[in-house]
This record gives C-alpha cells, sequence and structure tokens, in this order.
C-alpha cells in the first residue's frame, strides 16, 4: 500500500468504484498541520445494481487499514452528485452520503482510529459535510486542524 | 465462568457544527468541492485503465 494510490473494485453485484488517496495541494488548506492531509475520494464509475452492505464495511475496513499504516489526516468530503435513495428520505446526497458514513463507522470496530465531523451551513449550495480520520496517537493535530476550520467562523 | 467481550469501535470525537460560515470559509469549502467534481470527472475517464490493469 502507498500513501497515494487509486483502489479500483468491483463489488459482487458488478458495480464498479474508485477510491483514491491523494495529497492536498499545500495552497488548497491553509492549515498548521504537522501531517499530510489525504484526500479521500470515492467515485461510482459503474452502477449495475444496489450494493450489499458488504463492499460498504470493506470500504471502511480499507481506510482504517489505510489510516492505521500511515501518518496521516484524511479528509472525506461528502459530495453532491446524486446518489439512489428511498424517495420518502427527504435528504440531500451530502446528508446522506454523511449518514452513510456515519453509521458505517460507528460499526467498524478499530480502537485506534478517531473522527470528527465538521458541517458547514450554506444556503446556496447545499451544506458541507467533511469527515475527518486520523489514529488516537494523532489526536492533537486533528484538534488543531478541526480548530482551524471552527476559527474560520470568527475571521469577518 | 463468564466471558466478558469488549468491541472497540472508532471513536467520533465531536461534531462541529458551523451555522455562521463567514465569507472566506465558504469560499474555501466551495473551491474544495469544485476541485472534488473536478477530479471525479478526471476518476471517471480514466476508469477503463484502471480496471484493465486489475
Amino acid at each position: 500500500m502507498q500513501l497515494e494510490h487509486t483502489l479500483s473494485h468491483e463489488t459482487k453485484e458488478g458495480n464498479k468504484y474508485l477510491v483514491e488517496f491523494s495529497a492536498f495541494n499545500q495552497n488548497a488548506i491553509p492549515v498548521n498541520v504537522n501531517l499530510p492531509i489525504i484526500n479521500l475520494s470515492l467515485v461510482q464509475v459503474e452502477a449495475v445494481k444496489q450494493n450489499s452492505p458488504a463492499f460498504l464495511k470493506y470500504l471502511a475496513q480499507y481506510v482504517c487499514d489505510y489510516v492505521n499504516t500511515f501518518d496521516v489526516i484524511l479528509y472525506y468530503y461528502c459530495d453532491t452528485t446524486d446518489i439512489v435513495m428511498r424517495k420518502s428520505r427527504k435528504s440531500t446526497p451530502q446528508k446522506y452520503r454523511h449518514d452513510l458514513f456515519c453509521t458505517l463507522y460507528d460499526t467498524i470496530h478499530n480502537e485506534s482510529i478517531i473522527r470528527e465531523i465538521i458541517i458547514i451551513k450554506d444556503d446556496s449550495v447545499g451544506d458541507h459535510y467533511i469527515l475527518l480520520i486520523t489514529t488516537k496517537k494523532n489526536q492533537k493535530e486533528l484538534e488543531k486542524l478541526s480548530a482551524e476550520f471552527e476559527d474560520f467562523k470568527d475571521k469577518v | 465462568m463468564y466471558v466478558c467481550m469488549i468491541q472497540l469501535n472508532t471513536m467520533l470525537l465531536k461534531t462541529v457544527r458551523i451555522e455562521k460560515p463567514t465569507p472566506q470559509l465558504l469560499n474555501l469549502v466551495r473551491k474544495l468541492q469544485a476541485e472534488k467534481e473536478e477530479n471525479k470527472k478526471r476518476l471517471v475517464s480514466k476508469k477503463d485503465d484502471f480496471f484493465k490493469k486489475k
């Protein structure tokens, strides 16, 4: 496993996914954190039918293994691309992805992994949901990063 | 004798809700969102290369 790589995965249902781990351009997020911030992208490139939960569990475990291998903070931004969800569920694609990932990581048994969630209200394009993941030993750096996001709200 | 199994899950430290973001923060996250959408398009356009490699 390399720090920056792209995983291609075909589920047993025949859906195809690309999962990319890529370092942020240092100018992209103006932060003072002593760890690389790695952008996690999850893209469904071919949809045949609805996935079983097995794929999501596999993905969450892969991400946990990655974070346990490298000293990084993983940044996952829940994007706005359409996603299949029940009609009765009144949610945006971002919120749906966020709920899905939270449920998933709540069930993964890995005591060394810690997470923080940042939700930023945006009436124009929909709220932003950001998930930060790292290991317990990097808790201070994680808190530093989320504090920098929080500080932004005071800068007018 | 009873055996107690405890499963320790990933830990959510906290959820930060920013209800009144500044224009600077909104610009930053919107820019990151746009970059992410572009990155997705790039990955989709290269999908055949990735699945051929397998």
